[in-house]
């Protein structure tokens, strides 16, 4: 698929080569052909010595519609400039090829005569709508040997256009000479780029199907996947041209309908980008896309340029988001801006191709950018889940870890023996409050979030045991807590820890508090350990730092963004301060064996 | 022996002095607590001690820079501790033993019978002697000391390139912590057997060991009798 855009990008610059005119031959000066016309009927006016100087002098591209029969001459001799590129000779000479041919794309029924003879038909020229039959759009004719030659030559067209089915009174004549080879190799050339470009779009389909199926940035995935097939359709009907030569009552529709996509791609384009971005004013910005895209539409009554309108309102909208975007540093959309702005200046309305070669390049670039983007967020968000899975597994270990670490255990253990040999009762209890704590947590360091019930046990038997341990008296207040909020698991627990390391018990006490504030959104926790900070500020704040790191990343873990921790000295100790969102547990009565045996446990703790 | 106890929890320094009391009896000449080291530091500065016994994990202290600390004074070291994580690299920095917590009397007279037996070892030899060099403490790797002279209340430890360090240990204590390579050959040196080239002896009793190097070390003489058995046996 790579390739059909890279092709899509070369074909436009090869596309665009002029082709240097041979040197030394006769280039006519820019001048517009004659055309006669006369409203009527009479075979006589295909003679080409038939005098024609009485006509009226038509401008080609305003010859009258639906207004029956009429004839139109044209007299051809070198220096006549109805050759399009390649430039050919009507005499033809050794280095230039010979104009051998005639081609036309004509919304009107027609008899074609040379001088005189009559080369072809479109449809059959009539008198009224029913008795007028329509002919297929393009038409190639070899003009015969006989009638080649430097002239000059006359063609003579006698016209009907009662299905002429635009909303115009006039129409163009569109009719060249050429050397036919050379044309027909062109011809063949140009249909290559919207195919190309036709065939590149359709394979984009399926990669966003895939994207979507995986799972990844689905809505991204589809509005991609509508885009893809907007633009395959677009394409499709500019290609469609080449491929099949329509009746001309059709060239209307197919127009229509090619301006008509084009400006939905438009709107796809801009959903992606919003999408892609999280552009926020979106109902705004579709409704200024709206108004120009209106706007748009009624500036031309050619469907190439109202398609350009569509195209340039699409643009400046999709500027608007990545310009936005880039304002807020976003990923790619610098890139996208430039390659939109540039876009932006290319785009020019093109008969046939709809809009010119450049453009196509440039947008196929943007296409494939933004495919690169989704496949980026799509990968990034993978790797997110991802690191999501592994910082859980994590942390339920480091949690676990911590309290079975050799510090914490070891020094409990010893301090249960040394308790078990003068005071066997206290060591029972101690036991018991080690006990509970390892039951609590070989519950809680699997969860994200647990019950600020099993929270406050879990610091009350940690508690206990410190208190032991370092030979003081720690009491535990909590106060205006709902016990069915949720909380991450050894929150307060870590900072009880924290308390007894880093603080010195006041006339051997250290006591803790607990205290919440809370509203529906976000609850205040504010958890007072009231002691002697055994260092400075600074100082303290720096050693606390393991066991904070921890709590953060529970927070992180639950609530990314939407939490904060300050932490300080006090008058008589160190405070530290959490808010997080408020959750509630979905409450479920305790059944009366669970009430006992909660009961029991709160009365193990001691202290 | 005088020992200081540096143990942050009350109940387990209690049983740390309860047991040196009932293991040392009347070799215990003082007994004290310090919970946090720069307090110990102070109490080695005001009244020297010969043995401590010192808890790596206080108040979430970094046991390592209190391990180099104290393995550059003048007493020995033992570690007591609940992370065991830092015992290979305890030995290597020179303490004399490591005992685990929770800990028996009987683990604790194990140790404790380091300093108190002659010619008591390290549980494991040291790697490297930590110097403490204008307030800094360097670690002199083991491998470069060729011989150890003692002086008076210091040992000098020489290495192979010439350099001379001063380390706050007696050379009884310091042999205490080197590997079996290294020799009391005299009262006052101890010499890297490896370096060893030649045993001589002198008229008058007089011994002496020379290095690879060309120094000759004196040799005690009933040293003398033992180097001999030791390198001929």
């Amino acid at each position: 698929m790579i390739l059909w855009f890279a092709l899509g990008f070369a074909w436009p610059a090869i596309a665009e080569m002029d082709v240097p005119p041979p040197p030394g031959a006769l280039r006519p000066t820019i001048t517009f052909p004659i055309f006669r016309m006369r409203v009527g009927d009479d075979p006589r006016w295909a003679d080409p010595k038939y005098d024609d100087s009485d006509w009226t002098v038509l401008n080609r591209a305003q010859m009258p519609a639906r207004k029956g029969i009429y004839w139109v001459r044209l007299k051809i001799d070198e220096l006549t400039p109805v050759q399009l590129e390649p430039d050919c000779e009507l005499a033809g000479s050794a280095a230039d090829p010979r104009c051998d041919s005639i081609f036309t794309s004509s919304v009107f029924s027609y008899e074609l005569y040379w001088d005189g003879e009559l080369l072809d038909r479109n449809g059959k020229v009539g008198t009224d709508r029913k008795s007028e039959q329509t002919g297929p759009l393009e038409h190639f004719i070899r003009i015969p040997g006989r009638h080649l030659g430097p002239g000059p030559h006359v063609l003579a067209l006698r016209v009907s256009s009662f299905n002429y089915n635009f909303d115009s009174d006039t129409f163009a004549l569109a009719l060249g000479i050429a050397h036919g080879d050379s044309y027909n190799r062109r011809l063949t050339r140009s249909a290559w780029l919207p195919l190309i470009s036709f065939a590149g779009a359709v394979l984009l389909g399926p990669v966003f199907f895939v994207v979507w199926w995986l799972g990844d940035a689905r809505r991204l995935a589809v509005l991609g996947g509508l885009l893809s097939v907007l633009v395959a359709l677009f394409y499709w009907l500019v290609a469609w041209r080449w491929i099949q030569n329509l009746d001309y009552t059709w060239l209307r529709w197919r127009l229509e309908a090619t301006a008509i996509v084009f400006g939905l791609a438009g709107v796809a384009l801009n959903a992606l980008l919003m999408e892609q971005f999280s552009f926020p004013w979106r109902r705004r910005l579709f409704a200024g896309l709206a108004v120009a895209m209106v706007v748009a539409w009624n500036l031309s009554s050619f469907y190439e340029f109202k398609a350009l309108w569509l195209c340039r309102a699409t643009l400046v909208a999709s500027l608007v988001i990545t310009g936005w975007a880039a304002s807020k540093s976003r990923r790619g959309a610098l890139a996208l801006s430039v390659g939109l702005l540039a876009a932006l200046f290319l785009v020019r309305g093109q008969r046939v191709f709809f809009l010119n070669p450049s453009f196509f390049a440039v947008f196929n670039g943007v296409v494939l950018f933004l495919l690169a983007s989704v496949a980026w967020e799509a990968r990034r968000a993978r790797e997110r889940a991802r690191q999501a899975t592994l910082t859980a597994a994590r942390l339920e270990i480091e949690l676990l870890k911590k309290n079975l670490q050799p510090h914490f255990l070891l020094n409990t253990l010893a301090t249960i023996m040394e308790v078990i040999e003068q005071n066997p009762s206290a060591a029972t209890e101690l036991i018991e409050a080690l006990a509970g704590e390892f039951r609590i947590l070989a519950r809680v360091s699997g969860e994200k979030l647990i019950p600020l019930a099993s929270e406050l046990e879990l610091c009350r038997a940690h508690i206990a045991i410190m208190s032991r341990r370092a030979g003081v008296r720690g009491t535990f207040s909590v106060r205006e807590v709902d016990e069915s909020a949720l909380v991450p698991p050894a929150l307060f627990h870590t900072l009880v820890e924290n308390g007894f390391t880093h603080l010195a018990p006041l006339h051997g006490q250290l006591h803790f508090e607990l205290t919440a504030t809370r509203d529906e959104k976000i609850t205040r926790y504010r958890f007072v350990t009231r002691g002697v900070p055994r260092h400075d500020e600074r100082d303290t704040l720096a050693r606390m730092g393991t066991g904070t790191r921890y709590i953060k990343a529970r927070l992180d873990e639950s609530f990314a963004g939407e939490w904060t921790m300050t932490a300080g000295p006090i008058a008589d100790g160190w405070e530290t301060l959490i808010v997080i969102p408020t959750v509630l547990a979905p409450t479920k009565p305790a059944s009366g064996a669970q009430r006992k045996t909660i009961a029991a446990t709160a009365k193990g703790a001691l202290a | 022996m005088r020992v200081l106890i540096v143990e942050d929890e009350p109940l387990l320094a209690g049983r740390l002095d309860r047991f040196c009391r009932e293991i040392l009896n009347t070799r215990l000449e003082s007994i004290r607590v310090a919970n946090r080291f720069d307090e110990a530091g102070a109490t080695l500065a005001e009244s020297p001690v010969d043995l401590l016994l010192l808890d790596l994990n206080l108040h979430g202290e970094d046991g390592m820079a209190l391990l180099e600390s104290s393995v550059a004074g003048s007493f020995h070291t033992i570690i007591v501790s609940a992370n065991t994580e830092h015992a290979l690299r305890a030995f290597e920095y020179g303490v004399l033993d490591f005992v685990p917590k929770p800990f028996t009397q009987a683990r604790l007279a194990q140790a404790l019978a380091r300093v108190t037996e002659r010619d008591g070892r390290a549980a494991a030899a040291a790697k490297y002697i930590a110097v403490r060099k204008l307030g800094k403490i360097s670690l002199v790797p083991i491998d470069r000391v060729i011989y150890v002279q003692g002086a008076g209340a210091y040992a000098e430890l020489v290495l192979e390139d010439g350099t001379r360090e001063l380390h706050d240990k007696t050379l009884e204590k310091l042999h205490a912590l080197l590997p079996p390579v290294f020799e009391r050959v005299h009262k006052s040196y101890v010499v890297r057997m490896s370096a060893a080239k030649a045993l001589h002896a002198h008229e008058g009793n007089q011994h002496e060991l020379e290095l690879q190097n060309g120094v000759r070390i004196p040799v005690g003489r009933t040293r003398y009798k033992e180097l001999k058995e030791k390198l001929l046996g």
